[in-house]
């Protein structure tokens, strides 16, 4: 999407920059406070968190959903957007309105866009069938699986094209199989692309495997603790997960939130909901 | 198939139990046989005396619950939507809330006089406020993630409106319709009693004066068959509006 000179000079000036950001709540609970990271156009950065460190209130800053009351996000030289057809989300429960069938859920952004009825079908067509839902296009979301739901999901934040995608713990609430097959999926779907991907999970294998980098977040109020390379091969596949370095990486960030997770069940749970 | 069995058949006691009792036990004045019940239907219908007041009390029940409607679905959206509507005449709606509709008649008539105006005026009172609130709550109810999805694609509030608040609200919409027009049959009830000379309330009140029972029993069966058509009528539209959620009742 952008030449070599750009790309050079996205290199000094990052894409999604978050400047000493900080979220208070009304009520008066701190989700996150000082946090800090640059994302470079491109890349695929994990957050990595034990529940309730404030990842997914990162994500809804970056997305324009939310205010910072600290500090600032920089997304393309704008600061603090509002939501904007550059930025495709992906939510935790796919977030498909129960009302409409698959086709009209992929296409709400790109009528938003302006997009004609039949313009916008052509394209989440084309979505349907990459994602593997061809005959399901009429159908309402609860007559899919959690899996396929979140495939419609993807398909409705890749359907818009945006340079920025924003996933918030897309996976989390599908079984264990649906899951990896999920994340190979995304990946296949990412590496044709130039597209910068944030993404939050607090699965440490999913973060290894999806990552060029893994932001590791401490919690109470959440930052940024270290971030982590994932120098492992592209493209991604299943053999990725038998890497010898796969387990090494694991690992290491299992260490760097042991503590932290450890915390976050002994606590009483006073964080934002999610 | 089993369950329909049983159930027809309990029916068919019932009744023949009923007819046993009304021929050896009681007479007429007191308790007719249903047989007789069934003969007083017909001819009732038949000489045209049932649908001149049935008519008459359509007309009400109608335009009272249609008036409800009209006023309370875009009241119960706006208190929903809008805090300073919700604060304004929300909070004065909470207000009348608790009086009984049944305690306005006598002021109702003394305003309104004995014509259709109070009879429609309470029937439209009475039904307003579940219609009303089931509204306003369905809005307050709207999952959030929803409006964030149109939100986070570039949608404005006139989007969130019309492709997500206004298909939340509709299993609002039917319970608050279902009962409010059971409500309205009540109160349609209750009009026709009290100041009437007219309607299947009124044709009830003259029955009992009379002692024609049953003539009395004829108009309570016809009562009884609005309501559960009203009800049959709302579900049947619920099922055919609603349809992508297997259950989706609040």
């Amino acid at each position: 999407m952008e030449s070599d000179a750009q790309a050079s000079s996205a290199a000094a000036r990052p894409l999604v920059e978050f400047c000493d950001l900080g979220v208070t709540y009304p009520g008066g609970i701190t989700a996150i406070r000082h946090f800090n990271l640059a994302v470079a156009a491109g890349e695929f950065v994990v957050i990595l968190g034990p529940s309730g460190c404030g990842k997914s209130t990162v994500l809804q800053v970056v997305a324009g959903l939310l205010e910072p009351t600290s500090g600032r996000v920089v997304v393309a030289g704008q600061i603090n957007p509002p939501p904007g057809k550059d930025r495709g989300f992906v939510f935790q429960h796919a977030g498909l309105l129960p009302w409409f069938d698959i086709f009209t859920n992929i296409e709400i952004g790109l009528r938003a866009k302006g997009m004609s009825r039949k313009a916008a079908r052509t394209v989440s067509q084309r979505y349907v069938s990459a994602m593997g839902l061809d005959g399901f296009g009429h159908l309402y979301p609860h007559q899919l699986s959690g899996g396929m739901q979140q495939r419609v999901g993807v398909a409705r934040a890749f359907a818009i094209d945006p340079p920025i995608l924003l996933m918030d713990e897309p996976f989390a609430a599908l079984d264990a199989q649906t899951r990896l097959l999920l994340q190979e999926e995304l990946i296949r779907l990412w590496e044709g692309t130039s597209k910068t991907i944030i993404f939050v999970t607090h699965s440490i294998e999913e973060a290894v495997f999806l990552a060029d980098r893994v932001v590791v977040m401490a919690r109470a109020p959440g930052s940024v603790k270290s971030s982590i390379d994932i120098t492992l091969p592209r493209p991604r596949t299943e053999e990725t997960r038998s890497h010898p370095q796969y387990l090494q990486l694991f690992n290491t960030l299992w260490g760097m939130i042991r503590r932290d997770a450890q915390r976050a069940i002994s606590e009483p749970d006073l964080r934002e909901a999610t | 198939m089993e369950r329909l069995l049983r159930t027809s058949a309990t029916f068919a006691l019932l009744l023949l139990a009923w007819e046993v009792a009304a021929r050896l036990f009681f007479p007429v004045y007191i308790l007719p046989p249903p047989s007789l019940v069934a003969r007083t239907l017909l001819s009732l219908t038949f000489d045209g005396t049932l649908w001149q007041n049935l008519q008459v009390s359509l007309m009400r029940v109608f335009a009272g619950y249609f008036t409800a409607v009209v006023l309370a679905i875009p009241l119960g959206i706006a208190a929903g939507w809008w805090k300073p509507i919700d604060h304004t005449v929300g909070s004065t709606l909470e207000l009348l809330r608790p009086l009984p509709a049944l305690a306005l008649i006598p002021l109702a008539i003394v305003w309104l006089g004995f014509g259709e105006l109070s009879k429609i005026a309470l029937i439209a009172y009475a039904s307003f406020f579940s219609i009303y609130l089931n509204m306003r709550a369905g809005v307050q109810n709207v999952d959030p993630t929803h409006v964030k999805v149109m939100l986070v694609y570039g949608n404005g509030t006139r989007d969130v409106l019309t492709k997500v608040v206004m298909y939340s609200i509709l299993p609002y919409v039917f319970t608050g319709l279902r009962y409010s027009a059971a409500v309205a049959l009540i109160l349609l009830v209750a009009v026709e009693l009290v100041g009437s000379q007219s309607g299947l309330g009124f044709f009830l009140v003259q029955a009992q004066s009379f002692l024609q029972m049953p003539n009395m029993f004829a108009a309570i069966l016809v009562f009884g068959v609005l309501g559960f058509c009203a009800n049959l009528l709302l579900a049947g539209l619920e099922k055919r509006v609603i349809r992508w959620r297997p259950e989706s009742r609040p």
